[in-house]
């Protein structure tokens, strides 16, 4: 069951970025004219240069840095004029990148997190009292139990989470 | 009133920034609506982080905080869009592309779930403008904030993608703008009203992190430019990024913009009469006296 | 003489107008039909500015003009304006047009043009996207250079219609011409054959929200800018901001808007845009030598003789700064009107932002939209994009999927002026076999 939904996974990948039209792209630079982070780190992120390195390098980009640091604000995705779905893919990319195990750090610590705790940060006991002195509800360094089970179960079949263990 | 929503926090104002919690809280007590917390709720899962390692099992992580919303009959009301953002899309994922629905629904059947998708998603915002609605919300107004001049910052996942979320024009949204009105301030028109403060990428490295102090840097001048006395945000990331900025740009230039940055819920509040400590003003990190002082 | 056959045209653009004479020279009759109060399509919306430029060029209007005038006189060619189809019978040989003639209010074979009425009409009409019109009045010419030279009512707007009281223009026309009774007329035309030649129509840019174009005062389409700079023109054929009359100091031209895009539906490119934005772009830097003008575009599309080295000229000798990269979007400084656009340098790879003063749009160029409706009149078929289907593009260019109707221009796909004009003859050549052959056979029989 685990290797079935692992390699089906991997398939759907591929189509999906096959089925996205990466080649319709001309490279017009709409999507890098309207991205925040492209406008502030140009020298560390150009999304139409990533477009391109997806569709002609694919390998050598998956384990760059760069493909990281889209921040999915969608502006590009809402204005492309061959309606790439640029958003999409980059994230479609970086889960073939991790499948091949390049594991960006501060992004897997966070993963970890989740694992640990069910949320992206940390609900130190400290933390958790200031909340009740302001009269909101205390909520634990986890989430409860139960969801952390669960979240637990559902990841348990996923490759690309225990590959990092 | 007789509004009921099933509270989704989001990771940010439980564990980092609180103001936004208890302003939000407090300012629907004042409107009649009911917020319940929901104990099985985790973090959405954002799709640039959990949905990046493993898109099904990420979807299948957010979907089930659907399942557990669908066990009451009520509507999701989240605090951050990044939330709104990423719940909208993963409903529509959902509801639209069955091979997707299938493979999710196979990893869910191992806890027992299956997703339903009854409840809708909203966002504090859209709560205030859908259902409670401009009119209603003049009616309750005691306080005008006539002279106070707010630059709104939308947040991206509030009005983008249209594919997955349609609350307002990503071009050229205005609810904002015309929910400030409502409070009798000045919504001010900046380059940066509906752009991005690269909260949801800002962990993901240095590079990002100093991206998005120069992108808080850039709103701020935007907001400047504008003569705008305070920055209205609709999210808890937004916020922390346009407030920690300030702060961060102060240790590395010694200049500090001082400009208050309010959640809209605060903005609101002070209209209808709340106290800013109540709103939770005092939890602020810039500032927001001088603002104050003028409104009294 | 007796004419060999009858022919009608409809559209009387450059494509039109051409086919008409060609056909009306062979010995036809030919109806021109056209929708508009005047004939000459889009060339007499153009500027006429191609002499003042140093570089060889298409001149756009002043072929046409005396093509315009021997249309209007000639005896084998029957002029319908403010004509369109509305019916549709027969075969080859044996077609039966029903057309409507909307009326003018103006008789046709009393008017002068002596232009008596308008300058007293005291209605006026204020169209801010109407460079040339600008103010116009109630009775107005459609275009400084119509034919024929006869103006037309503009019945919203008349207050003789609204609530009749006004004569203004009757009482002081020297021919008695102005006719407010004039009426709808329903004409049939028998006809051998018919040629399509309705032409093109501008891609509305508002629909790109992010380029801000009726939205922001100075963001403004390539073909305002061409009324503006002709001398009719609402500024005399000064180029001016529309916000506060001032001469630009920078002005900056984006290429592709609409065209080549799925997001808009309008995949196809339109062809002529690069050429025609190269030839404006020059233009507005010799009436304004000190202002600087940007053109951003994707490709460069410049086929054809002498074209690419008109573009070296424009980029090189007269300094035009050309920018590979479709910009992001334009935001509008609420004080000073100027317009902020993002784009990215992709050549250099650098994501910037450029103020100006001035922003002209170069919108994707679309087959009429009267041509799904006419093509569901006659029977015949459209593409996708709204062209006219030909059954074979290079065995049989000129011809439809309906026999004896033939088209020529832009309604079949994006070409220039002298192509058009060009395919005019050869359609013409189509209609003249195709009667040929039928009398033939009616012979025969």
């Amino acid at each position: 069951m685990e290797t079935e939904i692992a390699s089906i996974s991997k398939e759907l990948l591929q189509r999906s970025i096959n089925a996205e039209k990466l080649r319709y792209c001309y490279g017009c630079g709409t999507c890098t004219a309207s991205c925040p982070v492209a406008k502030v780190v140009p020298e560390n992120f150009n999304p139409r240069g990533l477009l391109q390195k997806i569709f002609f390098d694919l390998n050598k980009t998956l384990t760059e840095d760069e493909l990281w640091l889209c921040a999915w604000c969608y502006t590009c995705y809402e204005r492309c004029p061959q309606e790439l779905k640029t958003t999409e893919i980059f994230l479609l990319t970086r889960n073939l990148a991790v499948e091949k195990g390049y594991f960006p750090k501060q992004p897997t610590a966070l993963i970890k997190l989740i694992l640990r705790s069910g949320r992206t940060l940390e609900v130190t006991p400290a933390r958790d009292r200031k909340r009740a002195a302001l009269g909101l509800r205390e909520i634990g360094e986890t989430v409860s139990e139960k969801a952390l089970r669960e979240i637990k179960i559902i990841t348990e079949k996923s490759s690309t989470w225990r590959v990092r263990e | 009133m007789n509004l009921e929503y099933s509270l989704f926090p989001g990771c940010v104002p439980s564990a980092r920034e609180f103001s936004c919690e208890v302003s939000a809280r407090k300012v629907f007590e004042a409107l009649d609506v009911e917020l319940h917390d929901v104990g099985d709720f985790t973090c959405c899962m954002p799709a640039c982080l959990v949905h990046s390692f493993d898109y099904v099992t990420g979807l299948a992580l957010t979907s089930r905080n659907f399942c557990v919303a669908d066990e009451f009959n009520r509507d999701i009301l989240t605090l951050c869009v990044s939330c709104y953002g990423n719940l909208s899309r993963a409903k529509k994922l959902m509801s639209e592309n069955g091979d997707l629905r299938r493979r999710v629904d196979e990893l869910l059947a191992a806890v027992g779930k299956s997703y339903g998708g009854k409840a809708s998603v909203k966002h504090s915002v859209t709560v205030l403008y859908e259902d409670i609605g401009i009119e209603s919300l003049k009616k309750n107004v005691t306080k005008t904030l006539k002279g106070i001049r707010a630059a709104p910052f939308y947040g991206c996942h509030l009005i983008r993608p249209r594919e997955y979320l349609s609350f307002d024009d990503p071009a050229f949204p205005v609810k904002l703008d015309e929910l400030i009105k409502v409070t009798g301030a000045t919504s001010v028109m900046h380059r940066e009203r509906a752009g991005c403060c690269i909260g949801c990428g800002s962990f993901f490295g240095e590079v990002a992190e100093e991206a998005a102090l120069r992108l808080s840097v850039d709103i701020l001048d935007s907001a400047r430019e504008a003569e705008a006395d305070c920055v209205i945000v609709t999210c808890p990331y937004c916020f922390l990024q346009i407030e920690m900025g300030q702060l961060l740009f102060k240790r590395r230039t010694g200049e500090l913009y001082n400009l208050p940055v309010l959640h809209y819920t605060d903005l609101l509040g002070l209209s209808l009469g709340i106290e800013p400590k109540e709103l939770g003003m005092d939890l602020h990190k810039i500032d927001p006296t001088p603002l104050l002082e003028r409104i009294k | 003489m007796e004419n060999v056959g009858s022919v009608t045209v409809i559209g009387g653009g450059v494509a039109g107008i051409q086919a008409a004479l060609e056909l009306a020279k062979l010995g036809m009759l030919v109806y021109l039909v056209e929708e508009k109060p005047s004939i000459g399509g889009r060339i007499i919306e153009l500027n006429c500015s191609s002499c003042q430029l140093e570089v060889p060029m298409d001149c756009s209007i002043c072929p046409v003009i005396p093509k315009m005038v021997e249309c209007h006189n000639h005896s084998n060619i029957r002029l319908l304006t403010k004509t369109h189809v509305t019916g549709f019978s027969g075969a080859v040989g044996n077609f039966v047009l029903s057309v409507l003639k909307q009326p003018r209010f103006v008789h046709e074979d009393r008017c002068t043009g002596c232009g008596a009425c308008a300058e007293k009409c005291p209605v006026e009409v204020f169209d801010a996207f109407n460079m040339v019109q600008g103010k116009k009045k109630a009775i107005y010419f459609p275009v400084p250079q119509a034919f024929p030279q006869i103006p037309v009512i503009d019945k919203e707007n008349c207050v003789h219609f609204r609530n009749g009281n006004c004569k203004k223009c009757s009482e002081v026309c020297p021919t008695h011409a102005i006719d407010f009774s004039d009426e709808d007329m329903k004409i049939g035309i028998e006809s051998d054959a018919v040629v399509l030649a309705t032409g093109l129509s501008l891609y509305d840019p508002a629909a790109i929200r992010e380029y801000g174009y009726k939205r922001y005062k100075n963001v403004i389409t390539i073909l305002d800018l061409e009324q503006m700079t002709s001398i009719h023109g609402l500024t005399g054929g000064r180029v001016v901001r529309i916000s506060d009359q001032k001469k630009p100091r920078r002005i900056a031209f984006i290429q592709c808007v609409g065209s080549r895009s799925r997001r808009t539906g309008n995949n196809f490119c339109s062809g002529v845009c690069c050429l025609y934005t190269a030839k404006d772009a020059a233009l507005v830097k010799m009436l304004l030598p000190e202002t600087e003008v940007y053109v951003f575009y994707i490709d460069l599309r410049v086929f054809g003789k002498g074209y690419q080295e008109l573009l070296n000229k424009v980029r090189n000798d007269l300094g035009v700064k050309y920018i590979r990269g479709r910009p992001g979007g334009i935001w509008e400084d609420p004080k000073t009107k100027d317009l902020i656009i993002s784009y990215e340098n992709t050549l250099i790879r650098r994501a910037e932002k450029l103020r100006v003063d001035m922003v002209v749009l170069s919108p994707a160029l679309l087959p009429h939209p009267s041509n799904q409706k006419l093509a569901e009149i006659l029977g015949l078929e459209v593409d996708e994009d709204g062209f006219f289907k030909s059954p074979n593009p290079v065995a049989s260019p000129c011809d439809t999927t309906l026999e004896g109707v033939f088209t020529c221009g832009y309604c079949r796909g994006p070409r220039g002026i002298a192509e058009s004009a060009t395919q005019a003859s050869a359609a013409a050549a189509r209609v003249a076999e195709t009667i040929a052959l039928t009398k033939s056979r009616r012979v025969k029989r």
